[in-house]
């Protein structure tokens, strides 16, 4: 409190080092939270993929040739019969997900409205378990419904709205894709809540049962089809992988006849893995990641900090005499530190506050162009504010204060307290 | 209680060297109140700088209450200038960003067991000694340079110090300021018993005071 109002009284008598100090923290930690919220997002718990912390991703299959096909190497989706054979009914498993391997946008027409562009995946019946969608209206379909290649489909709630004016009123009403001739309608057997593009494995518009498109029969080495396990409980990996490779081997002997054989990508992935190590290939390539992220931090608190540093310097220098007559009266060095540390870590939080509700609101405005890679048919933001506001982001704000004010005020304050007291009274006078 | 053995102090720059106290040897005893004078540059600051732990002599020993000075540590001096001493400067050296109770309270803060309360209690005896208890909450821009003096005042003595070392105290005051400065540091000599060394140019104070040690180019001459 003591040092607020000092703080406030000092800052009011020259403003350009407040707002100057507060600016650059504020830009510095703008950019780190917008940075920390954008790797947060790619694994945070975010519906309907809430259990992130518990899915393996079964990644992309990698084929290499062997004997005529050697040197040759895939990199493919996998067929549906192989990534059954792989990963499905694997132990410690609660349910499988597959999912057609890309989500494009596709015109799509029903009621009486005019027809428009919707994203649609095609998902098996274990996708509805993995991930923990909303419905609004209605019901994913059955696996009854999923074996028997029932037409069905699943919609949100934006394409519901366009189509029939309603959620309610989508149900048991049909619709039609372009991509599918001769045009036979799909039954919608549910609406549910828009889905964040960000949440992009599940991320669709419209979903579709993969047994009605004929995508479970092609018998080819590549496919079209990824898919996600739900484990039964977190650190499931490693007794999943050890099965997975088990299978492996018997997929492999098959492959022998056509030359070709799955080699090693480290699957399943978890979802800290997902987005680098399967397109990559290497587990290490997380760390790697990892060490490349840390440096952008580092270098972030730097540069401010060098400039901040630059400011207390002077800033002190117009109260050496302040710092003489505290010396005088009975601080100590360690105390002189502790002060000026102090104080300034209450400028550095309040540029840290503006910072972290800067990031907050950018991040919310621009979150579908921040993340995916995807071009699809969305409109508007999905992720609320709320999604992204995490008790952890106001402690690493309140943390990357700390380090900030320590990286930029402990030299000018160790300075301070090394003056020779004499020195710095007569300072003004000499 | 301050005794001054073979104290000497030499200042080194890179061109000259000023040898500004020569092997002084003094003692003042327990509720002394000295006057020290002798013209500009002779070393009257430096000596009471010595005295008073916030610089170290180049060669000598300064003993405070019996306590040897000169193998004690930066921490040892500063809780002992805490406890034992108060500074009253010629140019008053009130924090300007702290109002009149924050710059009084400070040696307090820099003293462990006391409470807020207790603190508060404590500034506002002694800024009724010195006749500020109404300008509590002013800023040191708006007093005058009189009334800033009885405020450092205030803060010299707020922490029960038994010396008080004044540089000078009236040096930026008018005469009738000054002389009521002079009469407050009278009678924290005469009421409370307190050692109170202080530098001045001015003979008729100096003549008010118990004792008046000389100097010349760092040496005492009388
Ligand atoms: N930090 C320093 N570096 C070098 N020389 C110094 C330093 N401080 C004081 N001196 C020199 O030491 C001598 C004594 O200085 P001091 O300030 O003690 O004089 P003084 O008697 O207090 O003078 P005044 O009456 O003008 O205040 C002077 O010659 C001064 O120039
Ligand atoms: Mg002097």
């Amino acid at each position: 409190m003591r040092y607020i109002k000092q703080l406030w009284r000092e800052l009011r008598s020259a403003p350009l080092f407040g707002i100057v100090t507060i600016a650059g923290t504020a830009l510095s930690l703008f950019l780190i939270m917008v940075a920390m919220m954008m790797e947060n997002v790619k694994v945070m718990p975010l519906a309907p993929e809430s259990n992130r912390a518990r899915f393996l991703y079964t990644g992309r299959q990698k084929l290499t040739g062997i004997e005529n096909n050697e040197g040759r190497t895939f990199e493919t989706p996998y067929p549906y019969r192989t990534i059954c054979e792989l990963f499905d009914s694997i132990p410690g498993m609660e349910a499988f997900a597959i999912y057609s391997q890309g989500c494009r946008p596709q015109m799509v027409w029903g009621g009486d409205r005019k027809q428009f562009m919707a994203d649609f995946l095609e998902v098996n019946d274990g996708f509805w378990k993995v991930f923990d969608f909303t419905f609004l209206a209605g019901r994913p379909f059955t696996t009854e419904e999923y074996v028997s290649e029932a037409r069905l489909a699943v919609i949100t709630e934006e394409v519901a709205r366009r189509m029939f004016g309603s959620v309610d009123g989508a149900v048991g009403h049909e619709i039609t894709i372009n991509r599918f001739p001769p045009y036979q309608p799909f039954k919608v057997v549910g609406v549910v809540r828009d889905v964040p593009t960000v949440a992009d494995t599940a991320y669709g518009q419209i979903w579709l049962p993969l047994t009605a498109m004929g995508r479970t029969t092609d018998d080819n080495i590549t496919g079209s089809v990824n898919g996600v396990i739900l484990a039964d409980r977190e650190g499931r990996r490693e007794e999943v992988r050890a099965e997975y490779l088990r299978r492996r081997e018997i997929v492999n002997k098959r492959l022998k006849e056509v030359n070709m054989q799955h080699y090693d990508l480290g699957a399943p992935y978890l979802v800290s893995e997902f987005r680098t190590a399967m397109w990559n290939g290497f587990r290490d390539s997380v760390d790697m990641d990892k060490v490349k992220f840390y440096t952008m931090i580092v270098i972030l608190l730097l540069v401010p900090a060098i400039n901040i540093s630059n400011m207390t310097q002077s800033r002190l220098r117009r109260r050496i005499k302040e710092i003489g007559v505290r010396r005088a009266f009975g601080c100590t060095r360690g105390r002189m530190i502790r002060e000026i540390l102090t104080e300034n870590f209450f400028l550095t939080l309040a540029g840290g506050v503006v910072g972290m509700l800067a990031s907050l609101v950018f991040v919310w405005l621009s979150a579908d162009y921040l993340w995916s890679n995807y071009d699809g048919a969305a409109s508007g933001s999905f992720v609320s504010i709320a999604t992204l506001l995490d008790w952890r982001i106001a402690l690493y704000t309140i943390g990357a204060c700390f380090v900030l004010n320590i990286l930029s005020n402990g030299v000018p304050a160790w300075r301070a307290a090394r003056l020779n007291p004499v020195e710095a009274i007569g300072g003004l006078q000499k | 209680m301050i005794k001054l053995t073979d104290v000497s102090k030499l200042y080194r720059t890179s061109e000259i060297e000023t040898l500004a106290l020569e092997k002084v040897n003094l003692e003042i005893n327990k509720g002394e109140f000295v006057s020290v004078m002798g013209p500009s540059g002779c070393g009257k600051s430096t000596l009471l700088n010595i005295i008073g732990l916030l610089d170290t002599p180049t060669t000598g020993v300064v003993e405070i209450d019996g306590i040897k000075t000169d193998t004690l540590g930066d921490a040892s001096k500063t809780a002992m200038r805490n406890a034992r001493l108060g500074f009253v400067f010629q140019s008053f050296h009130l924090i300007p960003s702290l109002n009149v109770t924050d710059n009084v309270e400070l040696p307090l803060i820099y003293r462990s067991g006391i409470s807020a309360s207790e603190r508060r209690e404590r500034v506002r005896e002694v800024l009724e000694r010195v006749g500020l208890s109404h300008r509590m909450r002013h800023m040191p821009a708006q007093l005058s340079g009189g009334q800033c003096q009885r405020v450092a005042i205030a803060r010299a003595i707020v922490g029960n110090p038994d010396i008080i070392l004044a540089d000078e105290p009236t040096g930026n005051l008018d005469t009738r300021m000054g002389a009521e400065v002079m009469e407050i540091l009278h009678r924290l000599n005469k009421e409370d018993g307190r050692t109170v060394v202080m530098v001045t140019h001015n003979e008729e104070q100096a003549r008010d005071t118990e004792r008046i040690i000389r100097f010349l180019d760092g040496r005492q001459i009388g």
